[in-house]
């Protein structure tokens, strides 16, 4: 962070693509802190990791941000950028026995070669996912993952055993991935 | 050692925090260990928050206005620029309680303000107010104030004690004594009208003046969601600055009057 100025990204470019604001990019980004951090914790289950996450995919993809295509999701960019600087930091670990702070700096494009290569989904891409999915499965999608509702709750509401809910939503969230195009590397 | 075949439906479980803590702490462990593992879990979750933008209410929507504290602090490079970090504890000001109903397994729903903090530091602490020379600054104007009726404000008026500005109704909170010397001014910022968002600020003043150091949105009451406060997130910040608590009457009225 040390060797960027206020308001610019590595890049060099200012933070100001309309007058008197921050850029498109780095408020849509402001405005996907709360669900990128609560994703970064459930990935951790540490507070602190999670800031330091979430914090470091903030940073790197502003200094990707040329990399990024425009209409393609953001947030699916953003917590792949995350996804992958927490697996990342885990492969690491283990190769050299030690705790690794997640770091942005680490594999920055430019600095290693290496590219961020992260997942580009349109706009409308899990909006067309779900209606290509069975009924079941994406009213217990919407139901868990926009609704709130626990599993409990859900098994309620649609009368089926929690273990149906289970594997149902298993079965949903494999088939979602699958066409988003999520896959493991 | 053959490792545990872990079923999608556990890293769902887990994600979706329906398993018991000691299951739950269990199955993360086995996950920090073993990479590909890690890698099923996140993409499963992963899910879970890309659907949430299906149904995502606007209420976490950052103000205009807030943001264009931003881009005023941003144009003119600060001489001094220090860092803002992420508040530890920011999170924790506020029970859980407090939190979204809709997220009722969401203890670590970050409040706009510290979401906010968490961008600012991670774009080199460009929330830090400009003062570029010896004549920027003063008529910046932060989040809609006039800088120097704010600073102006700050010189004089007692802890306590409210203005109107340009811009808002400033009410001084109470005035902190960094570890490193310095005078601060923790202050809120209502809107202009009913039911619009204000602002908690701390500014701290040096040998060059006034320069705004923590600011934080703070949203008008809406039914079922109350985010942290942005006083906590001050009072937060305060502390990592080494600050032991408010100064009574008569200490902050010395230090208002020195170093003027």
């Amino acid at each position: 962070m040390s060797e960027t100025r206020p308001g610019q990204n590595a890049s060099g470019s200012p933070l100001t693509g309309r007058a008197g604001g921050l850029s498109p990019f780095a408020a849509e980004l402001v405005a996907l802190l709360p669900r990128l951090r609560r994703y970064a914790m459930t990935l951790t289950r540490s507070a602190s990791e999670a800031d330091d996450l979430a914090q470091a995919s903030c940073e790197r993809a502003l200094k990707a941000q040329a990399q990024w295509q425009e209409g393609t999701r953001l947030d699916a960019w953003l917590f792949s950028i995350a996804r992958n600087l927490w697996i990342d930091a885990l492969r690491k670990r283990r190769r050299e026995g030690r705790s690794e702070e997640i770091d942005a700096h680490l594999d920055l494009p430019g600095e290693d070669g290496r590219q961020v290569n992260e997942v580009a989904l349109t706009v409308d891409s899990v909006q067309q996912a779900l209606a290509q999915m069975p009924e079941d499965h994406r009213r217990l999608l919407m139901l868990i993952c926009v609704d709130g509702c626990s599993y409990r709750d859900a098994s309620e509401q649609l009368a089926i055993p929690i273990g149906t809910v289970m594997s149902r939503l298993s079965r949903a969230r494999q088939g979602l991935a699958a066409r988003l195009g999520m896959d493991p590397k | 050692m053959t490792k545990p075949v872990v079923s999608d439906e556990m890293l769902i479980a887990l994600a979706d925090g329906e398993l018991a803590a000691a299951e739950a702490d269990r199955l993360h462990a086995q996950i920090m260990d073993d990479p590909e593992l890690a890698e099923r879990f996140a993409i499963l979750a992963e899910t879970r928050f890309l659907l949430e933008a299906e149904g995502e209410a606007k209420q976490e929507a950052v103000p205009e206005r807030f943001l264009s504290a931003i881009a005023a602090a941003e144009a003119r490079p600060a001489a001094v620029q220090p860092k803002l970090t992420v508040i530890a504890g920011g999170a924790e000001a506020k029970p859980a309680g407090n939190l979204p109903p809709r997220a009722p397994r969401a203890p670590w729903r970050l409040p706009l303000a510290a979401s906010f903090l968490l961008v600012a530091g991670g774009v080199a602490g460009y929330l830090v107010a400009g003062r570029g020379g010896p004549d920027a600054g003063r008529g910046i104007a932060v989040a809609g104030l006039d800088r120097a009726a704010l600073s102006a404000a700050l010189d004089t008026v007692a802890s306590g004690g409210a203005v109107a500005l340009p811009g808002g109704a400033l009410r001084i909170i109470a005035s902190h004594k960094l570890a490193d010397g310095r005078l601060c001014r923790e202050y809120a910022v209502s809107g202009a009208g009913q039911g619009t968002s204000g602002w908690n600020g701390v500014d701290c003043r040096d040998g060059q003046g006034w320069r705004t150091e923590f600011v934080a949105a703070t949203q008008p009451e809406a039914p079922g969601y109350k985010p942290a406060s942005g006083g906590a997130l001050a009072e937060a910040f305060l502390l990592e600055r080494g600050a032991e608590g408010p100064l009574d009457p008569a200490a902050e009225q010395g230090l208002l009057k020195g170093a003027r």
